[in-house]
């Protein structure tokens, strides 16, 4: 995947950070890119956002009806944390990491693509901290992405 | 032959059920030596029923206390817990949990942690394949650092994978997050702006939460947690 392109993943509302006064979103929990050890994931999910549109906004939405698509249902409150691919794969680097960002798309769920290489114990919580951080380039309410089509 | 005999407060009442295993008939035979008793009078707990071959003498089959207060007929149903009953079971262990070191926070901080208990529990946020009850030994931890560090500045809270209570502080371009974990323990990242370069810093530190409050002060972030 090109360095420059970006990846959305979908952040259970459980672990979106918002101001505690104004509730808007200030950003994610790093556990929000934790693999899940109890299914035994191998790698994070997310969904390539330049596969949909090269447009930001159009970007968004075809990431959540991608999801609508996929889930069950898909939470107002959650949110989409859009990364940007050379950044994670870098941080991933200096954290001696072999990161690999994968097109895993298909007819069922286009644009699905998978971050592979993490620990999968969850046992580098700086990595998880960069990703919430510095490769995190906007984080938007799914309630927020206006257009459902 | 097998019979079975209804009895209200131990007396014996209108009829004998008599079932013939030849037949597979059912006989309703009235206990005629026996004076008639009214049993739609009776209150249903004080029944009894025997049952048992008719020439033996038979047990009685004592059935559960039955209430006849309305509201406790509707606690009569299965036990398992619905999803709504559970979230609301989690949110009240952690507000009694909250109630017990109550005095120790300001009213501001007690209405604002039920607030984010109820959002972080709320059966529309909630996500079969990834959603979390929360840990109330994580909690206690949680309650622990905010009694020992005393930040003025609210958090916001989150749920882990696993249960763990989470917390983050924004102040500016610095980030604190902690998950805290049984025991007083907790593990906690730091994101700030580097003092000599635009290159963000990121900080791990895993440890006692009786420790944290220092380190923080060390690294020079206790303004995201305080207002100095």
């Amino acid at each position: 995947m090109p360095p420059d392109d970006h990846v959305a993943r979908y952040c259970n509302p459980q672990r979106v950070i918002r101001d505690p006064n104004t509730d808007t979103i200030k950003g994610v929990f790093p556990q929000a890119f934790e693999l899940r050890t109890n299914k035994k994931e191998l790698y994070l999910s997310t969904h390539w956002m330049e596969s949909f549109s090269e447009e930001n906004d159009l970007q968004f939405q075809g990431v959540v009806a991608a999801l609508r698509k996929k889930m069950e249902v898909v939470r107002p409150k959650a949110a989409i944390a859009k990364l940007n691919t050379g950044c994670v794969v870098r941080c991933g680097a200096m954290r001696g990491l072999a990161i690999e960002i994968r097109d895993r798309s298909n007819s069922h769920n286009p644009g699905y693509a998978g971050i592979y290489g993490m620990p999968l114990d969850n046992s580098d919580d700086l990595f998880l901290a960069q990703l919430a951080d510095e490769c995190c380039i906007e984080v938007r309410g799914v309630d927020e992405v206006t257009d459902e089509s | 032959m097998t019979s079975l005999q209804i009895y209200s407060n131990k007396t014996p009442i209108q009829s004998l059920i008599t079932i013939a295993p030849d037949s597979l008939a059912l006989q309703l035979t009235p206990i005629t030596s026996r004076k008639f008793i009214d049993s739609s009078k009776m209150p249903a707990q004080n029944w009894t029923i025997f049952a048992g071959h008719s020439e033996l003498s038979s047990s009685p089959i004592k059935f559960p206390h039955i209430s006849q207060r309305a509201s406790d007929a509707k606690v009569s149903r299965s036990n398992v817990l619905s999803l709504e009953e559970q979230l609301f079971n989690n949110a009240a262990d952690l507000k009694i949990a909250l109630s017990e070191i109550t005095m120790h926070l300001t009213p501001e901080w007690r209405k604002f942690i039920h607030r984010q208990i109820d959002f972080l529990l709320d059966l529309d946020n909630w996500q079969d394949d990834d959603s979390t009850f929360i840990q109330k030994t994580t909690f206690t931890t949680f309650l622990r650092f905010i009694i020992f560090t005393k930040p003025t500045r609210l958090p916001s809270l989150g749920v882990g994978l696993t249960g763990n209570i989470l917390a983050a502080w924004y102040e500016g371009n610095q980030r604190v997050t902690i998950e805290f974990f049984q025991k007083d323990q907790a593990a906690a990242t730091f994101v700030k702006q580097g003092m000599h370069s635009r290159e963000r810093e990121a900080l791990a530190w895993r440890g006692n939460v009786a420790d944290l409050k220092s380190f923080i002060e060390q690294i020079g972030m206790i303004g995201c947690l305080s207002s100095i």
